[in-house]
């Protein structure tokens, strides 16, 4: 192994130092150069991709998927934005987002974690995570490549893995790619009272047929993930805006139940789609409430078989309603 | 049994939060934006502490005295509430399985300890059981003299599958709050040698005798997910497979005790269970029947003596007690619980002692996690109801040392 590889493992706090310090990428001098790689430490994507640690939504901000990348190995890598996100804004876009606003961003995966960014750097937004789960069951083989070497590979990502039900390395390398401007704008300052956006991968319940060589790793948004609409309301939530791809949205089930209650709560709910950028300046009102049917895991039976295998009828800590839920007891 | 404030200010508190976090699996710090973890300590005296590990080590030989009793009696083990699909793989299952399993004690007012039961499959907690008592010890040693955390989960763990190079995990990979329990025990197994896969339940595959996990072979389970779902599973069939062959922890007769009616078995059956086990089992957990029809007229009379527990029931759900309920509220209970008594236990309610913490009164329930019967760490939580449920908060537990 190369010396200039093994510094490289080293910079990351990679397992060959199994009880490194936690990383502080706003300590002085953790940051240099200002690249990527300098922030693909999975401790400092939580950091920057997350909300200001004393903000009211701090504790709905989700470890999970920064967790596998520790865990899995996940070397992440530079990939390209889309064209549709970074697309020049019209005069007047993002005024609406104020501290008395709220953002639900429903995107496939790195373009939620794209739009998300671009509403940090433009409008001094703090982001939530929502992606809670693994993008593959078990640690990466292993790179032999240096990732200073890796040229940013083309949004969309080329190479899809169809043994996941979802390949969420797009969130993962969409995270590190912008990390840089991330933390240049986190360093210029974001209020704890900043505007939060929920990032959520539109892709979290899709259809699929698990099989014994698939990795099932569908995942729903509970009530640990998202604040009560009582919560939102009591810290000054007046408007919540719905980000889809399209006008006329139709949120995931998961989602239908919280818009609801926001909707009850008192709580605008508007829409913004990303092709639609006039939306960018003005979202348009929701008119019709989302409908009360509520989302219960069981009617929506993951898979046959694990997972979102089937309806597991035990509640635990975090899944909380008790109508779908893990195996601990 | 007293309670402590962590000797740590703010910052030292998430410090160690964070550690827990990243290091030790706990992602679930908060359950609906509070924290899942309370800054104090439960306070054990070294009596107090033999006497909680006496007590579970001795029950826990009783129960698996009734565990066989049931196993060979046909009406007692459809009795419990075990899904008809495990027979067969119980029937012929690979003896010497390791097995984890954690006993909640409850204080009451008299100073003794209740056990109200045992969580045989896939008990909670281990991130909190070793990996919080791991990045406290150090502080705690400095500025609380005299108190230390006891138990070596993650060594009692990796000792008992210790002779099985590989081994599988299996988990319901859509909850990460299972996931995260099934990621450490992998890293505690791979720090010890081992080389691990994980998957759901789906992905295990037998071939003539052998077990594999996506392409990997294993030689044990480690199995995070519900005995009374597997016989669900389109692969059921290589489950009774594996249970008659493969090493796991926890074997599927694991579900046999897990179920709350099981604590009514010697009560229900004419079970062939030594007089010592019967007297241990009763020393220490409440009076535990079936739900029957015969038993209505009982049960409306007696409402403040019974709690309802769904045989499955986990982490609090599905339990109703008595006393908590006006006496119209808890026949509308009883006779919605009639139409499927079969998955009802009815225990007797007792009493327990609330002890003061940082936040106000609280009710701790002390676990005890047990490897192969011997003790292995504490997993205590504070409700602020007299029932452990989801809204718990753990709290670490220390030792008195002399």
């Amino acid at each position: 192994m190369s010396q200039r590889w093994l510094k490289f493992l080293e910079f990351l706090g990679s397992p060959l130092r199994a009880k490194a310090a936690p990383v502080d990428v706003f300590a002085p001098g953790r940051v240099r150069e200002g690249a990527w790689y300098e922030f693909a430490h999975h401790e400092a994507l939580f950091r920057l991709f997350g909300p200001h640690p004393d903000s009211p939504w701090y504790p709905y901000h989700c470890p999970t998927i920064f967790a596998a990348i520790d865990k899995l190995h996940i070397m992440p890598r530079p990939i390209a934005t889309s064209a549709e996100i970074t697309a020049e804004a019209p005069a007047g876009a993002w005024k609406w987002l104020t501290s008395e606003s709220a953002v639900i961003v429903e995107l496939a995966g790195g373009l939620s974690v794209q739009l998300g960014a671009r509403l940090l750097v433009e409008a001094g937004a703090q982001l939530v995570s929502t992606f809670d789960h693994w993008p593959r069951a078990n640690p990466m083989p292993k790179v032999h490549q240096d990732p200073r070497g890796l040229a940013a590979q083309p949004w969309p990502p080329q190479a899809v893995s169809r043994s996941v039900a979802i390949d969420s390395r797009d969130v993962i390398d969409c995270m590190a790619s912008l990390a840089p401007n991330v933390f240049a704008r986190i360093q210029q300052g974001i209020a704890a009272d900043a505007p939060p956006v929920w990032m959520c991968d539109m892709r979290r319940m899709a259809v699929s047929k698990p099989g014994p060589g698939n990795f099932d790793n569908r995942y729903f948004i509970d009530d640990s993930i998202l604040p009560s609409a009582k919560l939102l309301s009591r810290k000054g939530i007046r408007w919540l805006v719905y980000f889809s791809y399209l006008p006329a949205p139709s949120p995931s089930a998961d989602l239908v139940g919280f818009l609801r209650d926001c909707h009850e709560a008192g709580i605008h709910l508007y829409n913004a789609a990303v092709t639609e950028p006039t939306t960018w300046v003005e979202p348009l009102p929701i008119t019709t409430p989302p409908p009360e049917a509520r989302f219960l895991g069981f009617q929506y039976p993951k898979s046959r078989a694990g997972g979102f295998g089937r309806r597991v009828p035990v509640p635990t800590e975090s899944s909380g309603s008790g109508a779908f839920a893990g195996a601990g007891g | 049994m007293k309670t402590i404030a962590w000797p740590l200010d703010d910052a030292e508190i998430d410090e160690a939060l964070r550690a827990l976090q990243f290091r030790h699996c706990k992602w679930d710090l908060y359950t609906r934006g509070r924290q899942s973890i309370l800054p104090d300590a439960l306070v054990l005296s070294e009596d107090e502490h033999d006497e909680l590990t006496r007590a579970a080590e001795d029950v826990w030989r009783a129960l698996r005295q009734l565990e066989a009793a049931v196993l060979r009696d046909a009406e007692a083990l459809a009795g419990v509430g075990v899904p008809a699909g495990l027979y067969r793989a119980l029937a012929e299952e690979r003896a010497g399985s390791p097995r984890v399993t954690r006993c909640d004690f409850h204080p009451t007012p008299e100073g003794s300890w209740l056990i109200s039961e045992f969580n045989e499959d896939a008990p909670t907690g281990f991130a909190e059981a070793e990996g919080l008592c791991s990045v406290l010890a150090d502080s705690f040693e400095d500025r609380a003299a005299g108190l230390r955390f006891v138990g070596d989960l993650k060594g009692a763990v990796t000792a008992a599958l210790a002779p099985f190079e590989r081994v599988g995990l299996v988990f319901p990979t859509g909850y990460s709050e299972d996931l995260q329990h099934v990621a450490l025990v992998s890293e505690w197994l791979s720090e010890h040698g081992h080389r691990t896969v994980l998957g759901s339940p789906a992905n295990l595959i037998m071939d003539g005798g052998r077990a594999a996990i996506f392409d990997q072979p294993v030689q044990a389970l480690f199995r995070y997910f519900p005995g009374e779902a597997i016989p669900e599973l389109d692969n059921a069939g290589d489950w009774e497979g594996a249970s008659r062959t493969l090493p796991m922890m926890n074997s599927l007769s694991a579900t046999v005790a897990q179920s709350k009616r099981f604590y009514a078995a010697p009560n229900e059956h004419d079970l062939a269970l030594p007089t010592e086990a019967r007297d241990t089992i009763a020393a220490h957990v409440p009076t535990t029947l079936y739900l029957r029809p015969s038993r209505r007229d009982q049960l409306m009379t007696e409402r403040e003596r019974w709690v309802l527990k769904g045989a499955f029931g986990r982490m609090g759900d599905a339990i109703c007690m008595g006393a908590a309920l006006t006496p119209e509220d808890w026949e509308r209970v009883i006779d919605a619980a009639l139409a499927e008594a079969d998955q009802i236990a009815v225990q007797e309610w007792f009493d327990t002692a609330p002890h003061w913490f940082s936040h106000g009164l609280g009710y701790p329930t002390v676990g005890a996690f047990l490897v192969d019967g011997r003790f292995a760490g504490y997993y205590s939580r504070v409700s602020k109801n007299p029932v452990i449920d989801y809204e718990s908060r753990y709290v670490p537990t220390l030792v008195e040392v002399s």
